[in-house]
């Protein structure tokens, strides 16, 4: 019982915090009521059962929690005495577009990148500081001073909570989209190796990126990370055995595939009221499209896929999307022009420190017949830090070719 | 350096006219700019002033510049000046002579020697050349009004929020 109260508590706790800093204006108060009413709850619930509207029941006494604290300060400022006023009122509950508030308020352009991704997962997807500089590979310290920091200029430099309106929307949303992006990873990552991220991660994530495309139809980009999350979520029970090792894409089996979830993103993506502007999103969707709908790896449409990840180039060129577009070119017209790609981001310091970079070059050096130019790539490659899973497939790998 | 002067003055000061020794004129009587300001301006009711926006400009752009562009300056600060001040955003502001005008003070502790030294307390990159006093509801109008100073283009601004006392 215990086990399934606190799984609830944390299934509601972001829409729950939300609200409640809606209510109170006030980042730390509200996180403090939250606690105590968590607390709470594990015990009340435990004796009577969980209630029907748990999010209603941890709002409410969460918000009388809240009032409690206010109250107990002697001296009452006007700010106080407006929390009270807000915190009293018989009708203010959760309002569904709370989250979305929270969000923009977290992912606001005054925060550093960091700090935003940082509150992000604290907030919405309440992650602890650990389970964040786990996810983030940052020192848990940093990550804790970065939360801190941020939550004092939210409220010293009143960084409104409010969702953004129609004319701030476009300078306000790629900082949104990017933290979503993040977050959904990091809740995908749940599925390899130890599970540092944390599934329900994936699912939050996807659940505030719907109430973006709700907020804004219109908006491309918006879609395209919808549909991108939901192509890419639709395959992430293949991707690792029953052992906690990676399944490589030729190796998935399809039938496990999530069919309404990847025929959703078709809808999406193909529906998008708007063409122009950004398409960084919408690229990575249709690439992530193509693999889902093709019928086996074999039909896999490469040609199509090498020139979306040359569209992806021109958007925005980097070496990560230079090595991918290498695989699906190797796969559409030869590894020897695959190489040659490879060959052009060599020197950038971080490729010479990413395993996968040397892994893709083994692979391909292989196709070819270089075989002990493979191996040297693969011993590179296992020289990089890397988690548990993505180690045991090199070593797979590299013991396969040895012999 | 007049003119740049006369110019953030006027706009300051919320002040339409930029005749140049009107503005020395009340310079050198030292008139505390909040009285000048509240006489001129619409404050909000009831909101205490809660930004500054401190205008940065390049060091070495610094003393430089034609009569015509301190002009053009000039007729942008007014511009602001017009707009902010009709809104009832601004609550005060002055303009800083030159860094090679600043005098650094130290104390050696309470009441012990003091220490003065020629130019600015560091030498830095960009410069303080002036600042606003913004009264504004929160961080992203404050954040509207600072593109719109001058200083946003020349230079840049940096926003900080006041500490309300009476909280």
């Amino acid at each position: 019982v215990k086990r399934s109260v606190e799984a609830t508590i944390r299934e509601e706790g972001g829409q729950v915090l939300a609200t409640l800093i809606r209510l109170t204006g006030d980042f730390t108060l509200a996180e403090d009521a939250l606690q105590e009413a968590a607390v709470a709850a594990l015990d009340h619930w435990q004796r009577v059962g969980v209630p029907r509207n748990p999010a209603a029941w941890l709002t409410k006494v969460a918000r009388n929690k809240a009032l409690d604290h206010i109250r107990r300060e002697a001296k009452r400022t006007d700010k106080e005495r407006e929390a009270v006023q807000l915190l009293t009122s018989p009708d203010e509950g959760i309002e569904a577009t709370d989250p979305l508030r929270l969000v923009f308020t977290c992912c606001h352009p005054a925060l550093s990148e960091d700090a935003q991704v940082a509150l992000t997962l604290r907030t919405i997807a309440q992650l602890t500081t650990r389970e964040i500089s786990l996810a983030l590979l940052q020192p848990e310290a940093t990550v804790g001073q970065r939360i801190s920091r941020a939550k004092h200029k939210i409220k010293s430099a009143n960084i409104p909570y409010r969702v953004p309106s129609d004319a701030e929307l476009p300078n306000r949303l790629p900082p949104v989209l990017h933290v979503l992006y993040v977050t959904f990873t990091v809740g995908y990552a749940a599925f390899e190796g130890p599970a540092e991220g944390r599934v329900e991660l994936g699912e939050e994530s996807i659940r505030i990126t719907r109430m973006l495309v709700q907020l804004m139809p219109d908006e491309p980009e918006v879609r395209g990370l919808l549909a991108l999350m939901l192509a890419t979520w639709a395959r992430r029970t293949t991707r690792v055995d029953e052992h906690g090792d990676i399944v490589l894409l030729a190796d998935q089996d399809r039938s496990r595939w999530d069919r309404a979830a990847i025929d959703e993103a078709v809808a999406i993506l193909s529906d998008g009221a708007r063409r122009d502007g950004d398409r960084w999103y919408r690229i990575q969707a249709a690439i992530a499209l193509e693999h889902a709908t093709a019928s086996s790896f074999a039909e896999t449409d490469w040609r199509a896929i090498a020139g979306l990840y040359g569209d992806l180039s021109d958007v925005n060129p980097s070496p990560v999307v230079t090595v991918n577009r290498a695989v699906a070119v190797a796969h559409a017209s030869g590894p020897a022009d695959g190489v040659a790609l490879l060959d052009a981001v060599h020197d950038v310091p971080e490729m010479q420190a990413w395993h996968l970079y040397w892994s893709t070059r083994a692979e391909l050096l292989a196709r070819m017949g270089s075989h002990d130019d493979s191996m040297a790539c693969l011993d590179r490659a296992l020289a990089c830090s890397m988690n548990d899973a993505d180690r045991r497939l090199l070593e797979r790998r590299s013991a396969q070719a040895r012999r | 350096m007049h003119a740049r002067l006369v110019a953030v003055t006027a706009a300051v000061f919320g002040d339409h006219r930029t005749d140049r020794e009107e503005s020395r004129e009340c310079m050198s009587k030292r008139v505390a700019p909040v009285r000048r300001i509240d006489k001129g301006i619409q404050r909000r009711e009831n909101r205490m002033p809660k930004y500054a926006a401190l205008i940065y400009s390049p060091a070495e752009t610094e003393g430089t510049g034609t009569p015509e562009d301190w002009a053009q300056i000039m007729a942008e600060y007014n511009e602001f000046g017009e707009k902010a001040g009709a809104a009832g955003v601004l609550a005060g502001g002055e303009a800083l002579q030159d860094t090679a005008t600043a005098t650094t003070v130290r104390a050696r502790g309470k009441g012990g020697d003091v220490v003065t030294s020629d130019g600015p307390f560091a030498e830095t990159k960009d410069v303080l050349g002036g600042f606003y006093i913004l009264d504004c509801a929160d961080l992203d109008e404050a954040v509207s009004w600072a593109a719109q100073i001058p200083g946003a283009w020349h230079g840049m601004i940096e926003v900080r929020p006041l500490i309300d006392f009476s909280e």
